[in-house]
């Protein structure tokens, strides 16, 4: 949710709705949730939209940071796997150049992990790279989402961007009074991370305060917005078919 | 106070914070119609929490009266179209993606139609120097002209009272001196919780000291500034 200023009324007036990108977006999703791993051709479809989806939307390269999560957890998972109890009757695969066995089951979950969920955060961030806050709203909006959902969604976003914001005011001040070293930097980055909570809920509670004044009543009102269009709508409609068939093929 | 119109009446209201802190003590007092009133008092007076009740955010024990109407939870939405809560820190109070959306939220809230809310938020960015604005992010702008869209973003409805909190915190003089005329062009009745003495002395006749969530001391503005030992023992 980057570029949020400048062409945005242009973009508000474009033909194509938020709505539409975002009912996309979950579309392949689904895809990509639902593939079989074991489908190479499948998987290079949707691996080809992905990188397609990239280059058009000309995601800077470091963003692909956001897989970082991903690959730590990934090498977990392998690690986990290395130390899993083997029974006799359990089908194995062995390891290339370290011939240690694992379970052959445990294997492709750690395979259907790392592609499905590289291609989801790959997606998501090729498709929320044109797309504002502004865009997630009125999106979300014109899906015809419950509005408690919807500003469920959007203020988990905004909470993000505080959470990040926070973090950063916090590490400065670390940094200003000395960067602590050894096991004293996990207990000022344990205290920290209390510190955070507090402040975050007290900003929860007070722009929970903003809202109600202002007349909030589980909706966040945008003035302009319009629901998805049936021709957009029939789109994803096709978009879904082919891809279920894809992923039956 | 008895043939004076009130905008704003508030009774004993005393009120505990979860924890068992008493934040108010038997609080009263009176805002007349069109007045501009100071709360004013040192840092954990109770002055933000005071201006929580009377938008109807907290309840205590005691009784408030807005606009002739006993503040109940029938009658919350309507008191709250007309009294205008502006948060200490904008980063509380802003969050929709862009300024036309921020100062339109209220608007939209009310069940304006699409033209209407066009034509307030115009006439309330225009009343606060930020005509031309719209699009912007509302966290991409100074700190002055966030303070500027909190106020749009309650003046957008019309609301014949306005709660400001610590309205000058933070700004540099200009953005201070800008704000202080926006407060002097609007007609509604401000009850403003600072203590930001100068401030008090230039836009407000009376003022309301508060001192550990009690009432210690209401009158004429410059009265009471000019009481110097009087200000130390408040802390101010």
């Amino acid at each position: 949710m980057s570029r949020d200023t400048a062409s945005q009324q242009t973009k508000r007036e474009s033909s194509v709705s938020p709505s539409f990108w975002l009912g996309l977006l979950a579309v392949l999703i689904v895809a990509c949730s639902v593939v079989n791993v074991g489908q190479g051709r499948a998987i290079g479809i949707l691996s080809g939209i992905t990188v397609l989806a990239l280059i058009v939307t000309r995601t800077p390269l470091r963003r692909l940071s956001r897989l970082l999560p991903l690959v730590s957890f990934s090498i977990f998972c392998f690690l986990l796997l290395l130390i899993v109890p083997i029974d006799p009757d359990m089908e194995t695969v062995q390891l290339p150049y370290w011939g240690k066995r694992i379970p052959l089951q445990g294997s492709w979950f750690l395979l259907a992990l790392v592609v499905k969920s590289t291609l989801i955060v790959l997606l998501s961030t090729a498709f929320a790279e044109p797309l504002s806050q502004r865009d997630l709203l009125a999106g979300l909006t014109g899906l015809g989402l419950p509005p408690k959902l919807v500003s469920l969604c959007y203020l988990i976003v905004k909470g993000v961007h505080s959470l990040a914001a926070e973090i950063s005011r916090l590490v400065r001040a670390r940094d200003a009074r000395g960067r602590p070293r050894g096991l004293r930097a996990a207990k000022v980055a344990a205290a920290m991370a209390q510190v955070l909570m507090i402040r975050l809920g007290r900003r929860a509670e007070t722009q929970a305060f903003a809202l109600c004044a202002r007349g909030y009543a589980g909706r966040l009102a945008l003035s302009q917005w319009r629901y998805i269009s049936v021709l957009e709508v029939t789109a994803l409609g096709v978009c879904m078919v082919a891809l279920t068939w894809l992923t039956l093929l | 106070m008895a043939d004076i119109a009130l905008d704003i009446e508030v009774e004993d209201l005393s009120f505990h914070y979860p924890d068992g802190t008493l934040a108010l003590e038997d609080v009263s007092l009176c805002v007349p119609r069109g007045g501009r009133t100071a709360l004013i008092g040192p840092n954990g007076a109770g002055k933000s929490t005071l201006m929580l009740h009377l938008n109807g955010l907290l309840r205590g024990e005691g009784t408030i009266e807005v606009l002739g109407q006993e503040l109940a939870e029938r009658n919350i939405g309507d008191i709250r179209r007309h009294v205008g809560l502006v948060f200490q820190s904008p980063d509380d109070q802003l969050f929709m993606p862009s300024v036309f959306d921020e100062v339109a939220f209220a608007a939209v809230n009310a069940g304006y139609d699409t033209e209407e809310v066009r034509r307030r938020v115009s006439k309330a960015l225009g009343t606060v120097g930020m005509s031309g604005h719209e699009d912007k992010h509302p966290t991409k702008l100074s700190l002055g002209q966030k303070k500027r869209i909190s106020i749009a973003s309650v003046l957008v409805t019309d609301n014949r009272i306005l709660l400001l909190d610590e309205p000058s915190a933070g700004l540099d003089p200009a953005g201070r001196r800008d704000l202080i005329a926006l407060f002097d062009s609007l007609n509604s009745t401000l009850i403003i919780a600072t203590h930001d003495l100068d401030l008090v002395r230039q836009l407000c006749p009376d003022a309301v000291v508060l001192k550990d969530g009690k009432v210690v001391r209401t009158g004429p503005t410059a009265e009471i500034l000019g009481d110097a030992e009087f200000l130390r023992s408040c802390g101010l």
